[in-house]
């Protein structure tokens, strides 16, 4: 499984020009991989800066958060008219009642996998959810968190009519750990992949792992993204098995933009992290689907 | 009397309701088929993968 796409959408042209594209792609690897796309509307920041467009749907701070969920929806509903499945970050534990029908795959990210609303969230989300070990590389607190949200939980949430409620979960058993690299390095290497099987195992978490090209794998240098994926496919081609997916933050064109910038909006271009882009992302694909093949 | 709660917000904003949302924006037959079949390829792609032995 490769889960591939923007940092983040905001302009519906370009993200179905993307997804029409990356349908073309898995057409022609649908034996060996599943293409799921990265439909990310809530982004965590460190400090400020825009919020996704589920938060700021006109850019510019005015918080519109009713045309953010209606707008983030309406992107869901086309990409899977398109035939492409989507992923996203779940950060507010009300957004899932909006778009988690139009989810295949989700992520509890680096900053909330220890948060125990986040943990009770997953615990009944109805797809597979990838935690991310923390921003400081530790993995034992993503660990944690698989196993927290395997288990049943109450919790306060809202309903399908918006009532608040106490929501009481079955506990997800698809939780996996995401490999993101952290302040210590990054962790995509055999050893460190080797490590965490270890790690996994004496905790009884059967499931396998995603390892994110991004990130801190790729030192926050997006052009470094091409080594990582090329190194998890010579692993699963050398016949590695826990390695079930790979994530890569790729637009159409390669590169970020900022917001306000002077020329306008460039087509295509990420307005948060940095992505590499389509005839990269396309050959990045096309060798993981070939190691899968000659792996499998 | 004092208020004690509440100080620090400016505003509360009425919000659609998810069952209004997914009214007016429904997911199709084609797209609850196309969510379905790739989360059990997503699972099962990761499931005991991780040997016991």
């Amino acid at each position: 499984m490769i889960i591939v796409g923007p940092c983040s959408l905001h302009d519906e042209e370009a993200t179905l020009d993307y997804a029409r594209r990356l349908l073309e792609v898995q057409k022609g690897c649908s034996e060996q991989l599943l293409v799921i796309m990265r439909a990310y509307f809530e982004k965590p920041r460190t400090t400020l800066g825009w919020k996704g467009m589920l938060y700021d749907p006109h850019l510019d701070g005015s918080y519109d958060l009713d045309l953010g969920i209606r707008t983030s929806r309406e992107m869901l509903c086309e990409i899977a008219e398109i035939g492409v499945p989507c992923a996203t970050e779940f950060l507010d534990p009300i957004v899932p009642q909006y778009l988690a029908d139009l989810i295949t795959w989700a992520a509890i990210g680096a900053r909330t996998t220890e948060s125990q609303i986040h943990r009770q969230m997953a615990s009944g989300l109805s797809m597979p959810i990838g935690f991310k070990n923390a921003t400081d590389g530790n993995i034992a607190v993503a660990m944690d968190a698989i196993k927290a949200a395997s288990n049943p939980h109450s919790f306060l949430g809202i309903d399908r009519n918006g009532q608040v409620i106490v929501a009481e979960t079955k506990g997800n058993k698809y939780g996996h750990l995401v490999m993101r690299g952290g302040t210590s390095g990054p962790n995509y290497s055999s050893e460190f992949v080797a490590f965490a099987e270890v790690l996994l195992n004496k905790g009884n978490i059967s499931n396998g792992m995603v390892i994110d090209c991004s990130h801190a794998n790729s030192s926050k240098s997006y052009k470094r993204q091409h080594e990582v994926l090329l190194d998890v496919a010579d692993q699963i081609q050398l016949g590695n098995s826990s390695i079930a997916g790979a994530m890569l933050e790729s637009f159409i064109k390669e590169g970020k933009q900022s917001i306000g910038a002077a020329g306008g909006f460039k087509y295509g271009t990420s307005l948060t992290d940095a992505c590499i882009g389509w005839d990269e992302t396309e050959e990045l694909i096309g060798r993981l689907a070939e190691a899968v093949k000659a792996g499998g | 009397m004092e208020l004690t709660d509440n100080l620090n917000i400016k505003q509360f904003k009425p919000l659609t309701a998810p069952e209004k949302l997914k009214a007016d924006l429904p997911e199709t037959e084609a797209a609850a088929h196309l969510v379905a079949e790739s989360r059990r390829w997503s699972s099962g792609s990761f499931a005991g993968t991780i040997s016991s032995g």
